[in-house]
């Protein structure tokens, strides 16, 4: 009935034309298709491609060398990796902050949409346009098929790959667009798309990365097991970077009100989790029987590669977590105490950087372990990555600290903490060159920044890793605790906030059995 | 008694050191069309954003139909429909295509949204215009079309900041006659606008806002009444020069000249208890050479109620 209704109304009704797309698709994929196909940009990029693809078809038949095949499919999968990873991320930078300058979010916040539909509709509007443009490779790709010498699986898995990558990408350009500022948007999505690109191309493309493929370093025959474990990893741990991203811009333009917090830290649980699961699993076996697990791979990869994992996850969402803004509506304190499971813990789940602080510290009382069980059980004791790891956590926190104490209650949190992050590096590399340059006990004296540890590693005469280390978990915990410390009257607050809607509750209920309402 | 459609108590919002909104509280009846009124960043805006959940107050309450703005923004927008003074344009899209998209957004799939985007391009007169480009409308179209956007999801509550800013006569006209329709239909309505006349038309009540405070809340005669309270405005027209008139009045008790027209001025005479002071006044300007050409009383209109209300209170407090 209601199809015949819509069909009927297609063409007789003025505004027929509004049935172009099934009700089922995300409104603003609806609005940002429609308005992405009509844009110039679009028009102007897709017939720019196809002429460059046919001049390159006509020039290599005119030719008809026995390289003219391969030529094909260079241009084709070059101009598809410049689209997909470089323009259409690009298109993406300005999504979220074009609508907050030109002032129509506002209106698209108070309708039904929520802000993670809002942001997603925005990235896979855009995901789409790129698969319309991998839609329009076909037919040279069927040509360059009957050419011959088509090696089908491999080029198909690369544009698989490209088109994966170029997603990712374009999440991150889209997350990152909710920033106000023009140069930390930049600089955020060009950085991330850069650290992903390069994150992939270890994961899959020995060819590439030499011995640094993972691939390499892991199975070392290249087993496919291995392979196939790891490209899920890369999978999962990529589409998580994504989804942060895209999270970020939704908490960016989302009402204080709306918690996704709680959201965000137990989806980090799951995958924090699921790595310390590899890593634990993985030493188990090795205390039971060294040679199976040898067998097939080195045990010190797996948990090597699994840290870096680990550690490439947590920091953007311990970024993330620590500008959050400190603001629990009522909303949050009610929904978290009526789900009994998270009731339990809801002092590391709830909204702002107070209660994120305490989650943080789990987490990182987590990764700690499973370094420790990596050193004690695999006897995997390679200071220098030690120093990364312990330079790297303990920066993060530092640089936490330093927000907390310059600008607590600063609206802009993440263009503090940013601000913070790379003082902190920047002072390591300037106290490196000034030590190794005119004085050599300035590091000493300023060993306890965390970040001068890991530039002096460039120094070939640099000795003292284990001493970094060591001052390195030491201004860990420091910060850890300073910070927790300034946490707590935010924390006392959440807990006032509970016993005023306990006794709001406990009134109600007194009142309704006075008044015999049930 | 019924619950008042939108309630705010002790609301404060602070930006930074400065203070937008100081501690208001007010109340807007179920049914009822309530003119907000205030100089340039008075603090309408933060207000009506705030009521709107498009921003968050420092401190104090909100209530749209009972529902708090801060905790249930969800619930709220799903009763509130909200237009801006000023809004931003996609390119590319049609106006069908905002309304369409919009009402996507609200929720309406199939044959409803299809009826509901007719029924709202159709009040305002938007049908025969629906394939041109939302960002190529004139103004009175773009207003139109923000008020069709607004009212899709047919909200109890309407917010409307500034909607007759910059349109012209024949579009204002328009306008009201939409809201007036609206009102009959019983919505609640909080607008802001700075044709004070034309508030006065249309709602019950008014509100006025100057520095973050609230400084009248009532209908149009009370504001008129209260400002009345202290004299009387009379209209004179002289023969000659006008500024003889600005002179007399400098020297003359009880008088005070509120503004300069063509050929004379309007004065407020004061209150006192000669019930003839009208008279002795009309007497005193003869009596000193004015040639008097005109001299009436005339009804205080809203605007100068409410300069006389900002001057109040910006007057140093004793």
């Amino acid at each position: 009935m209601s199809k015949e209704a819509i069909k009927s109304l297609r063409t007789t009704s003025p505004v027929g034309k509004i049935f172009d797309f099934p009700d089922f698709f995300s409104p603003m994929f609806v609005k940002e298709l429609r308005q992405g196909l009509r844009g110039k940009g679009f028009i102007a990029m897709f017939m720019v491609m196809q002429a460059l693809l046919c001049i390159s078809i006509l020039l290599s038949l005119s030719f008809g060398d026995a390289g003219s095949s391969t030529a094909i499919s260079t241009t084709i999968h070059i101009l598809f990796t410049i689209v997909v990873c470089g323009i259409q991320p690009m298109r993406g930078t300005s999504a979220l902050n074009n609508e907050i300058k030109n002032d129509t979010i506002d209106l698209i916040m108070i309708t039904n949409l929520s802000a993670w539909k809002i942001v997603f509709g925005k990235w896979i509007s855009l995901v789409a346009q790129s698969a319309i443009f991998a839609v329009s490779l076909l037919p040279y790709l069927i040509l360059r098929y009957f050419l011959g010498d088509m090696l089908l699986f491999s080029e198909l898995a690369l544009f698989a790959f490209v088109f994966f990558t170029g997603s990712i990408s374009t999440a991150i350009a889209i997350g990152g667009s909710a920033l106000t500022s023009a140069i930390l948007r930049f600089i955020t999505s060009s950085g991330l798309v850069i650290v992903i690109l390069m994150y992939t191309l270890m994961f899959v493309s020995a060819g590439v990365a030499g011995n640094m493929a993972l691939t390499t370093i892991i199975s070392g025959t290249g087993s496919t097991l291995v392979f196939i474990v790891l490209l899920f990893s890369m999978i999962i741990s990529m589409s998580y970077i994504g989804w942060l991203a895209l999270d970020f811009g939704a908490s960016a333009i989302a009402p204080i009100s709306e918690n996704r917090s709680t959201t965000r830290r137990i989806i980090y649980s799951v995958v924090l989790g699921l790595g310390f699961l590899i890593v634990s699993i993985t030493s188990l076996m090795y205390m039971i029987d060294p040679s199976w697990v040898e067998s097939f791979c080195e045990p010190e990869a797996i948990v090597g590669v699994t840290i870096i994992i680990s550690l490439i996850l947590f920091v953007p969402f311990f970024i993330v977590t620590v500008v959050e803004r400190q603001f629990v509506a009522e909303s949050a304190v009610i929904q978290l105490k009526a789900n009994k499971p998270l009731k339990l813990l809801r002092k590391f789940l709830y909204p702002g950087w107070a209660s994120g602080w305490l989650f943080i510290c789990v987490c990182m009382t987590i990764m700690v372990a499973m370094l420790a069980c990596a050193w004690f059980i695999i006897d995997f004791d390679e200071e220098e990555f030690f120093l990364i790891f312990t330079s790297v956590i303990s920066s993060l926190s530092f640089a936490a600290l330093l927000l907390t104490l310059i600008k607590r209650n600063a609206v802009n949190r993440f263009a503090g903490y940013i601000i913070c992050l790379v003082s902190t590096y920047l002072f390591g590399i300037f106290i490196t060159i000034f030590s190794s340059s005119v004085n050599k006990s300035i590091a000493h004296l300023f060993c306890w920044v965390p970040s001068v540890g890991v530039f002096r590693m460039t120094d070939y005469k640099f000795k003292d890793e284990e001493l970094y280390i060591v001052i390195n978990i030491i201004t860990l915990i420091i910060s850890l605790v300073l910070v927790y410390f300034i946490s707590r009257q935010s924390l006392k607050n959440i807990t006032l906030q509970e016993k005023k809607l306990k006794n709001a509750e406990l009134e109600k209920n007194n009142t309704n059995s006075s008044t015999g309402i049930e | 008694m019924s619950e008042p459609a939108i309630r705010v108590e002790n609301l404060v919002r602070n930006f930074d050191s400065f203070q937008a909104v100081k501690n208001i509280s007010f109340e807007v009846e179920k049914g009822a069309v309530c003119g907000f009124v205030g100089a340039n960043g008075a603090g309408k805006t933060s207000t009506m954003r705030i009521l709107s959940t498009l921003d968050y107050a420092t401190s104090g309450k909100v209530e749209v139909r009972g529902i708090d703005v801060m905790s249930y923004p969800d619930k709220v927008r799903n009763i509130l429909g909200w237009m801006p003074d000023h809004f931003g344009h996609y390119s590319d899209v049609t106006v069908l295509d905002y309304i369409d998209f919009y009402a996507r957004a609200y929720g309406f799939s199939g044959v409803d949204r299809a009826n509901r985007v007719h029924e709202v391009m159709e009040f305002t007169d938007l049908l025969s215009i629906q394939d041109r480009l939302s960002n190529k409308l004139s103004k009175g179209m773009t207003q139109r079309l923000c008020l069709a956007r607004t009212m899709l999801h047919d909200p109890e509550v309407l917010i409307l900041d500034e909607p007759a800013a910059g349109l012209d006569p024949k579009a204002r006209v328009e306008l009201k006659n939409l809201i007036r329709i609206l009102s009959d239909e019983g919505k609640t309505i909080l607008i802001s606008s700075h044709i004070l006349s034309e508030l006065g038309e249309m709602c019950d009540s008014m509100l006025f806002i100057n520095n973050g405070e609230i400084v009248h809340h009532g209908d149009a005669q009370s504001l008129k009444d209260r400002t009345q309270k202290d004299g009387e405005v009379y209209l004179v027209e002289i023969f000659g020069d006008q500024a003889e008139l600005a002179r007399w009045v400098i020297g003359s008790p009880y008088v005070e000249l509120i503004d300069e027209t063509k050929n004379g001025g309007r004065i407020k005479i004061n209150h006192t208890e000669d019930p003839e002071i009208a008279a002795e006044i009309l007497r005193s300007m003869v009596n000193n050479g004015l040639k008097i050409k005109d001299f009436h009383r005339q009804q205080l209109n809203l605007e100068d109620a409410f300069i006389d209300i900002l001057d109040a209170s910006n007057a140093p407090t004793k």
